[in-house]
């Protein structure tokens, strides 16, 4: 259809509006604040805003978003210093909503929840930014978890492996390694083609500079952004850090990459959000948790997901951190989150006290999509590692009270404890895929089976050597191959051999 | 005290149409108009009010007194019917959301035109006249000073603010230049 638009129409329009309107003009909406306290503005008037939108205070320059549109008042959480706010302020609207910078610029920098720098390094030269609250990508944009995502721990990648798109959630206590197993996540991925990013939510800072040093120290800290909403900043910040650096995360993963986002700990941001609630006056739950606490975990890791070769292959893969109390993961937001995810990873102090390091509970951790995306390697190494596991832990607890055994339960029983020593590893070493294998199908072979149980870990150490100083013939065919052919089971079989009788003498 | 909007909305909403229905909306705006603004000018009639704690019958005859003579009869009896529901001290807040709804009817935005310096009535006026043709409602300006303005004029009719002043382009100016 041809537009039909005369020139002369145009400028008589421009005119009248030129004559309507003398001089640049700011038109704005505004409110008033009713009252302000705890991070939270209820403003009167506002009466066009939009939910989420961005406000801001004339007084102070603090910007807030807006949460409850209620008949005749506006609950806004405001972000940053709310002391400087006076009831009977002017609130302006922005038409905004909030967002975040995304892209290259990001990697390497400490970010607050709404992406300002906070390392004391230079500006953002971010071009874009991306919504903060975006939906989820539909289901017919995505396509099945068959990558992996190699965290460079054994037992996590031997018996609950993680694939890229996957959600996959840390739980146990305080001080059993949560944060360690992320940590080490993103430092395996060096030299991968994976984009990490850390949200730090409701943590110390001096933790979080510790976890920054950590990730400098192993290189780790150029392909990684650490999106941060420490303990001393307001609620409306540990609230919305998620949704940040998600949206972040997400630009890498739409453009085709991949990205993996940790979420240290949804606990924190749990409780930043009652808190919020609480004060808009929103009526309490269970714990009392709003009633849209599940909502809240679930959009934001819903987001995680592999996408088809349509919407360009990429992935985030989330590993969102969760605090118990007393191993009690039937507690609310615990069973919120592991119903969201694709298996949880399940630390425990006793484990962890015992020297079982990561404290993995083998038993109860379980990854539901990961298997399809676990290397064939180490699918066809691992698979009697489980079983094994598991008989062994039936038999551990019955042999206490026994005297005497058959030889079959006792051998099962010296093969557990082998298997128990090789799932164990220091903390910020991760290992190559092909190690791993290699010390796997060590054990569950049985080439361990006469080593003393003291000494597993030397072994294990000596033969991490032979494979790193000879050029091994396994490692070569193991990159050719990714599976246990004939070829790559007889060169390893070699290496053990040698290895073995070497630690005998 | 926590302000009740609701309540008062819903007594305003009452009166109003029991005033169109007798016809005697313009008198009965214009008491409101007194209730509205007479509480401020008095801190003992805000007492007066706020205290529950006064026998029936003093109340009563101090509402007598003050009112009785003064205002529309159906005013009055809002006000007895007030007194016994114990809600004398929504007054002024009545006032204002009878104002607000009597406004919606008749159409009437009411606004405040603020300025550096004192403005010719005229001018007030002439604006008040722009601002009736863009909102398509009779809009009524209030004046008032304020020097951090330096120069130009704001004019806020609801929660809409248009700002002609030189502190804003100024700020508009910055903004532009500092990118933030």
């Amino acid at each position: 259809m041809a537009l039909d638009l005369r020139p002369e129409e145009i400028t008589s329009i421009l005119k009248k509006q030129i004559g309507e309107f003398d001089g640049k003009v700011e038109i704005s909406e505004v409110g008033t604040v009713l009252n302000i306290g705890d991070g939270i503005a209820h403003v009167h008037g506002l009466a066009g805003v939009m939910a989420g939108e961005l406000v801001s205070f004339e007084r102070g320059g603090a910007t807030g978003l807006t949460l409850n549109l209620e008949e005749d008042n506006v609950g806004v959480a405001v972000f940053g210093e709310d002391s400087s706010i006076r009831e009977g302020d002017t609130v302006r609207r922005t038409g905004q909503i909030a967002s975040v910078p995304v892209g290259a610029a990001l990697a390497g920098r400490i970010l607050d929840a709404l992406g300002r720098p906070i390392d004391g390094g230079p500006a953002l030269a971010a071009a874009e930014t991306r919504k903060i609250e975006l939906k989820a990508p539909g289901i017919i944009d995505r396509a099945d978890v068959r990558e992996p995502l190699q965290t460079g721990i054994k037992v996590i990648d031997a018996l609950t492996p993680i694939g890229r798109g996957q959600r996959e959630l840390i739980i146990g206590d305080r001080k059993t390694g949560k944060t360690s197993l992320a940590i080490d996540t993103i430092i395996n991925q060096r030299g991968e083609d994976v984009v990490c990013f850390y949200v730090a939510i409701g943590q110390k800072r001096s933790t979080v500079v510790q976890v920054c040093e950590i990730l400098k120290r192993h290189d780790a800290m150029e392909y990684t952004t650490v999106i941060a909403a420490t303990a001393s900043d307001p609620a409306p910040m540990q609230f919305l850090a998620p949704y940040s650096g998600c949206a972040m995360a997400e630009h890498i993963r739409d453009s085709g990459r991949h990205a993996l986002i940790i979420f240290d700990d949804l606990t924190k941001q749990a409780q930043a959000y009652r808190q919020l609630s609480l004060l808009l006056r929103r009526p309490p739950g269970r714990e009392a948790f709003p009633g849209d606490i599940f909502y809240l975990h679930s959009r934001l890791l819903e987001r995680a997901a592999k996408l088809g070769p349509a919407r360009g292959g990429g992935s985030l893969t989330a590993l969102p951190i969760v605090e118990t109390q007393a191993n009690d993961i039937s507690a609310y937001i615990p069973t919120n989150v592991i119903s969201i995810t694709d298996g949880q990873i399940f630390l425990e102090s006793d484990a962890f006290n015992a020297g079982q390091r990561p404290a993995i509970n083998p038993g109860i951790s379980v990854s539901r999509v990961g298997g399809d995306a676990q290397l064939k390697a180490m699918k066809q190494t691992a698979g009697s590692l489980r079983l094994d596991l598991a008989q062994y832990r039936e038999l551990a607890g019955f042999a206490q009270f026994a005297s005497d055994m058959d030889a079959a339960t006792r051998r099962q029983l010296d093969r557990g404890r082998r298997l128990m020593e090789i799932m164990k590893q220091d903390v910020h070493v991760t290992i190559p895929v092909a190690k791993q294998v290699a010390i796997v199908y060590a054990g569950t072979q049985g080439y361990l089976d006469g080593i003393p149980v003291n000494k597993v870990r030397e072994l294990e150490s000596a033969l991490f050597e032979t494979l790193d100083r000879e050029p091994a013939e396994y490692l070569r065919l193991f990159a050719r191959d990714k599976a246990m052919t004939p070829d790559v089971k007889a060169a390893l079989e070699a290496v053990l051999q040698r290895v073995a009788v070497r630690s005998r003498t | 005290m926590t302000p009740r909007p609701k309540t008062a909305r819903r007594y305003a909403q009452a009166l109003l149409s029991l005033a169109l229905e007798s016809d005697s909306e313009h008198r009965v705006a214009a008491d409101m108009d007194l209730m509205a603004r007479a509480p401020a000018g008095s801190p003992e009639l805000t007492g007066f009010l706020r205290n529950t704690r006064l026998p029936r019958d003093v109340r009563r005859r101090t509402l007598e007194a003050l009112f009785r003579d003064r205002v529309h009869p159906l005013t009055w009896k809002f006000l007895l019917l007030l007194e016994s529901k114990r809600r004398l001290d929504l007054l002024p807040e009545i006032g204002a959301a009878f104002r607000s709804l009597d406004d919606a009817r008749r159409g009437i935005a009411r606004g405040e035109l603020t300025a550096a310096a004192r403005t010719a009535d005229d001018a007030v006026n002439a604006m008040a006249a722009r601002f009736s043709a863009l909102l398509r409602k009779t809009v009524l300006l209030q004046q008032r000073e304020n020097p951090a303005l330096l120069g130009g004029c704001r004019v806020q009719v609801g929660d809409l603010v248009y700002d002609y002043s030189l502190a804003a382009r100024l700020r508009l100016a910055r903004q532009a230049l500092t990118g933030t």
